[in-house]
């Protein structure tokens, strides 16, 4: 064992790791903050550096820093070192960490940026974005770890001497893999841990959001990180891609021997496209066969293996006279690529269909869909984007890889990065390069193809604008970018690692892509009810004023001005026409967010803080005028209270659940404790979840029996009356009603959040008409939350994750 | 279109026979609602993908270690002259010990090649000890190359290189010296007859003083022409058709002339023990020593001379079954020495 080797391996994989990883990071936070387009132009500069021979990118910056270099006369740097080596593997390797953090910060929820004030600059980074990132940073690190110390080229030409060295050299004197083996324990042990890292089962959460935007994530990263990172990121891809490239192209040599260099290589370039493309493809189509396997992640062994020795083995098997048509194929190259990259194929497929909305498919198989209607009309349609970043980026690797190749390459098949590899080393500069450019092209080919093939789908393609799509290839590179999610949410990350949300999203934006529509922004529209005549729409997404996220309780006040809050912990004031008016923040919300609102005797708006097991009378221009609430489980103390509701007589009903499954009745401003309502169960008069409230001309109470999927009634003085309703989604039946109202005529609206829409029920507690139903659209709801009534009967609607409220303006002869 | 023909629909049924007798255990972990629907298209793929074999009598496969710009031209006149179609799988010295040799030795029980065309000696002689090509008549020489000193012509206008690697040791050299590392390739061969010519220990001495000269070591000979085509070096040790290539790629380099310390390295061609196409493998080696293809080689620089015999300079005239027995002492001490 050579230590002093060993030892300069490690300084190597070390330094040019933490120099990969840090400027992967901040690229990455620069990625993050730009829109779609720009994020594109990072991306595909991040691919293209990945995509670059090694070799090209080491001569162009011995060219530079070399001892005759054009650089040195006024940069002393010495590219001859061991800061050399670091500089140019850390070059070649960041975007592997930018991909995977990428990758890892697409999950977080846009709710956890807009739920905390404070949630900005520094502290974001440090209590957000680096938990998220922490798995995808160390998983990131490993690798680029693992292929920094087994690299031996580049160190050597600049004269760093590595561990890799000795191996060769051990290797080819004695030709024995067993020794090479055995020697090469220390390099080996890189591939091990990932394969115990990625061995890790991590929690998949559902997460019920799509993916922070562009716009959010920059606004609450600050101008002074996005500069940084953004300008860091310039001289990066410059540094990384723009240089080399520059050299590449900036050669009229090159372009001279394009065309021979194409003629005579003709051949390798068709098996390029073909081998990469069909063995991307099988790739995926195993992946997605064989994804339930338990020890599926032991197809990364081949991936982590040398591939000389994944070549050896082939022969070994194969070679036979049972396989000799096999085995004297191109099957066999797609075969050796189908299982050097089939762990990515597989990885993707099982966290795009374990990310699938299982739901859907459930409901689809309760509708006796068949597994092809299932795969077809419910998978396909949320995993394709993944997929097809998953397709690309094993295309990617078939297209430059030799080492798999390059013992199994049939005769007359060689590949262009084969013929590169031959080329380099008799010096034929010239056409290396030219053949590099077609490789490029050949790399970015399916990003072009995709961004055609939307535009002639649009139907809006015309010769011309090809030039306009090489600045909007982007989409294609977006693609990509789901990928990068298959490694990164490999790991135990405990808060959200599900890809629903984003393929999701990656669904609309693809069918908004290809179909070129746009959503409507009109604030109203007709109203389909017997009762109401439209609907306004009221606030929108986002931390803004008058925006939202997840509005979970409405009020008016008795000018018929609307109290809105949600999980910003604001209460925001809406007049009647929905114009935003003023706001306050609760002053504690780390918690949890207030939730339950109601109008006191006095006219003040009355808020509930579950968490602090309080109640809060507010005035109408937000100043705290009481504040009461004893935390406990005893009569008249409160646990964790929902809802209020105050009667005629301006007593205070507040409903609780958990250790407490009651409604309460307290005097006026909680002075004193009156009454205790029923207990846990599903028995008459008992509760499982009371959620919302009501109150009647009568001053019977109505308690929104969430997870009894009822509603009951009880009188006056407390005694039960009756209930109605049961879990279904007909008529008459309802899921998970969270609120109440009952108006003056007595006709009920309950609020069901699991079916998402409005039930009106008559006095006689005869279901009369339903509104909406789970949708986005006016008029539709997704898990609405709460209701309210003003003087006029129009009904607010709290639709908690469409982040808006709607209102429903009562038709005058109702 | 890709450059193979379609194979016999014969190999086809072959194959699916093949298939069907797997057990159904096998694909039953893949067995699963969406699996039924891509697991047998999968195969017929598969299959497709097999009858696209190589099954020709009038084929001849070679594996070439010889610049792929020189070899295939060749060929392709093989082809049109014999009407036997060439195939080729290329190598270079880049990839020296992980690619044809290594894919030789894998195949040696099942061997697909017929022909191994390699550019130099020294992996001829380690595979006929491991037994890789016939008994009778195993290899041919043809042509040479030369290791060669190499220098930087814009840095010499008005001084004189090196004309013996004794100089090489000289401390007006220190930095200035590149070769690629002495333990792969045509630089490994030569250093070990140089081990044999001079004897153990000045060979030892020259290494450690050369080390001490503190040269780049880099991983291939063409590398070294490369550096000191750009002045990174002033003088290198590599292999003549490299620096043909570099005054090509208009470097200012220029080789210093052979001497006794000179290593020619002629080219091999090597028929495979029970080649599959051992009849159209004759007729290549019978193709490849005639004179004009020769002469063409040389034209081209991928040779340096049609044989050995017509170097006009003595050179190293190595043992080359003792270089291979005492191969892995002398490596021992070369790591000691420059892997250190």
């Amino acid at each position: 064992m050579n230590w002093a080797l060993l030892q300069n391996s490690l300084w190597v994989g070390v330094l040019s790791t933490a120099l990969a990883v840090a400027s992967g990071s901040l690229a990455a936070l620069c990625a993050a903050s730009l829109n779609s387009r720009w994020r594109g132009v990072c991306l595909c500069g991040a691919i293209v550096t990945l995509a670059l021979p090694p070799f090209l990118v080491t001569n162009c910056w011995l060219y530079l820093l070399g001892h005759t270099g054009v650089w040195r006369t006024w940069l002393p740097l010495s590219i001859y070192s061991l800061g050399g080596t670091v500089w140019i593997l850390a070059l070649m390797n960041w975007p592997i960490t930018m991909f995977l953090v990428l990758g890892a910060w697409q999950r977080i929820e846009p709710g956890q940026l807009e739920n905390e004030p404070k949630m900005r600059g520094w502290p974001m980074m440090r209590w957000l974005l680096f938990p998220m990132a922490k798995p995808a940073l160390g998983l990131s690190a490993l690798l680029t770890f693992v292929l920094t110390i087994n690299n031996f080229g580049i160190p050597s030409l600049l004269q760093t001497k590595v561990f890799a060295a000795e191996l060769w050299v051990d290797f080819s004197t004695t030709f024995s893999y067993w020794d090479a083996l055995r020697l090469g324990w220390p390099l080996a042990l890189g591939p091990i841990l990932l394969l115990l890292w990625l061995n890790r089962r991590g929690i998949a959460w559902p997460a019920v959001e799509g993916s922070v935007s562009s716009r959010l994530f920059k606004n609450r990263l600050g101008q002074n990180w996005f500069l940084t990172s953004g300008l860091f990121m310039c001289v990066l891809v410059f540094f990384a891609a723009g240089i080399p490239l520059g050299q590449l192209f900036g050669s009229t040599r090159t372009w001279a021997e394009l065309p021979s260099a194409f003629a005579a290589g003709k051949a390798a370039f068709e098996n390029s496209i073909f081998f990469a493309a069909i063995s991307a493809s099988v790739a995926v189509v195993v992946g997605l066969m064989c994804w339930r396997w338990r020890l599926g992640y032991l197809l990364w062994i081949p991936f982590l293996v040398p591939g000389v020795l994944l070549g050896i083995i082939l022969i070994f098997t194969l070679n036979r006279p049972l396989f000799t048509a096999f085995y004297q194929s191109v099957g066999l190259v797609i075969f050796g690529f189908a299982i050097r990259y089939v762990a990515l194929g597989w990885s993707g497929a099982r966290h795009a269909l374990q990310a699938a909305d299982p739901d859907l498919t459930s409901a689809a198989k309760l509708e006796g869909a068949s597994p092809w209607q299932i795969l077809w009309q419910i998978h396909w349609p949320q995993i394709a984007s993944m997929m097809a970043g998953v397709w690309y980026v094993i295309y990617l690797l078939c297209l430059w890889d030799v080492e798999t190749l390059v013992l199994i390459v049939p005769p007359g098949a060689e590949t262009l990065a084969l013929r590169i590899f031959n080329l380099l080393h008799y010096g034929h500069n010239d056409q290396v390069n030219a053949l590099c450019a077609l490789l490029l092209i050949l790399a970015l080919a399916p990003l072009f193809l995709w961004r055609i093939a939307g535009k002639i789908r649009k139907g809006g393609f015309v010769g011309p604008q090809l030039f306009k799509t090489a600045t909007s290839l982007t989409a294609g590179a977006n693609r990509l970018f789901q990928t990068l999610i298959l490694f990164a949410s490999r790991k135990g990350q405990g808060s959200s690692t599900s890809l629903r949300p984003v393929a999701k999203f990656s669904s609309a934006a693809l069918i908004c892509f290809i179909a070129g529509c746009s959503p409507t922004t009109s604030n109203d529209a007709v109203a389909q009810s017997q009762i109401f005549s439209s609907v306004h729409l009221i606030g929108s997404r986002g931390t803004g004023l008058g925006q939202f996220n997840k509005p979970r309780s409405v009020a008016v006040d008795a000018q018929d001005n609307l109290y809105v809050v949600d999980m910003t912990g604001r209460v925001q004031k809406f007049s009647p026409a929905g114009t935003f008016l003023s706001s306050w923040q609760m002053p504690q919300t780390d918690l949890g967010k207030p939730k339950g609102m109601c109008r006191d005797r006095d006219g003040n708006i009355v808020v509930i803080e579950p968490h602090y097991s309080r109640v809060n009378h507010y005035s109408l221009g937000g100043k705290l005028m009481a504040q009461w609430g004893d935390r406990g489980t005893n009569r008249g103390q409160l646990m964790f209270p929902r809802a209020a509701v105050v009667n005629s007589r301006g007593e205070i009903f507040v409903s609780e659940y958990g250790k407490s499954e009651r409604v309460q009745k307290f005097s006026a401003l909680g002075r004193e404790f009156l009454q205790e309502i029923g207990q846990g169960g599903p028995e008459n008069g008992c509760f499982n979840r009371a959620e919302g409230l009501g109150i009647d001309r009568q001053d019977r109470l109505y308690v929104a029996d969430s997870c009894n999927h009822r509603i009951q009634i009880f009188s006056a003085t407390g005694e039960f009356i009756t209930s109605y309703g049961h879990a279904g989604d007909g008529p008459g039946e309802l899921s998970y009603p969270y609120d109440i109202q009952v108006d003056a005529e007595g006709r009920q609206y309950v609020c069901e959040f699991g079916n998402s829409r409005i039930q009106i029920f008559d006095s006689q507690n005869r279901s009369l008409e339903i509104i909406g139903g789970p949708g986005s659209a006016l008029g539709r709801f997704n898990n609405p939350w709460s209701l309210a009534l003003d003087s006029k009967g129009n009904l607010y609607v709290a639709d908690s994750q469409n982040h808006r409220v709607q209102k429903f303006l009562r038709k005058t002869s109702a | 279109m890709i450059g193979f023909p379609c194979g016999p629909s014969r190999t086809l049924r072959e194959i699916t026979k093949i298939l069907e007798k797997f057990p159904r255990w096998i694909f039953r972990g893949a067995v699963n609602r969406l699996d039924r629907f891509l697991t047998w298209p999968f195969l017929f793929f598969c299959v497709a993908l097999a009858g696209c074999s190589q099954k020709d009598a009038r084929v001849v496969v070679i594996y070439a270690s010889q610049d792929q710009v020189y070899a295939e031209p060749l060929l392709n006149d093989f082809t049109k002259k014999t009407g036997i179609e060439a195939r080729a799988v290329y190598d270079s010295e880049a990839v020296k010990t992980v690619g044809l040799v290594n894919r030789l030795l894998a195949e040696r029980d099942h061997p697909q090649c017929d022909v191994f065309w390699n550019n130099e000696e020294f992996r001829t002689h380690q595979l006929t000890a491991q037994g890789i090509f016939r008994e009778i008549d195993p290899w041919r020489a043809i042509g040479y190359r030369s290791r060669r000193i190499v220098i930087n012509t814009n840095l010499f206008l008005n001084a004189s290189g090196p004309t013996s690697l004794l100089e090489l040791t000289n401390v007006q050299w220190r930095g200035k010296l590149a070769l690629a590392y002495p333990l792969f390739g045509t630089t490994a061969a030569h250093f070990l007859a140089l081990r044999e010519h001079w004897g153990e220990s000045r060979w030892l001495e020259w290494c450690r003083m050369v080390l001490a000269n503190r040269p780049m070591l880099v991983d291939g000979n063409s590398v070294v022409v490369k550096l000191v085509g750009r002045g990174e070096a002033w003088v290198g040790l590599t292999d003549s058709d490299d620096i043909a290539a570099g005054q090509r790629e208009g470097l200012p380099v220029a080789s210093v002339p052979l001497s006794d310390e000179s290593l020619l390295i002629p080219n091999t061609l090597g028929v495979i023990r029970n080649a599959p196409h051992a009849e159209a493998a004759q007729r290549f080696l019978e193709f490849m020593q005639q004179p004009e293809v020769l002469e063409r080689l040389v034209r081209e620089n991928a040779l340096e001379g049609k044989s050995p015999a017509d170097a006009k300079t003595p050179t190293l005239k190595p043992n080359w079954d003792a270089l291979i027995r005492e191969l892995p002492q002398a490596t021992t001490k070369l790591k000691e020495i420059f892997l250190r």
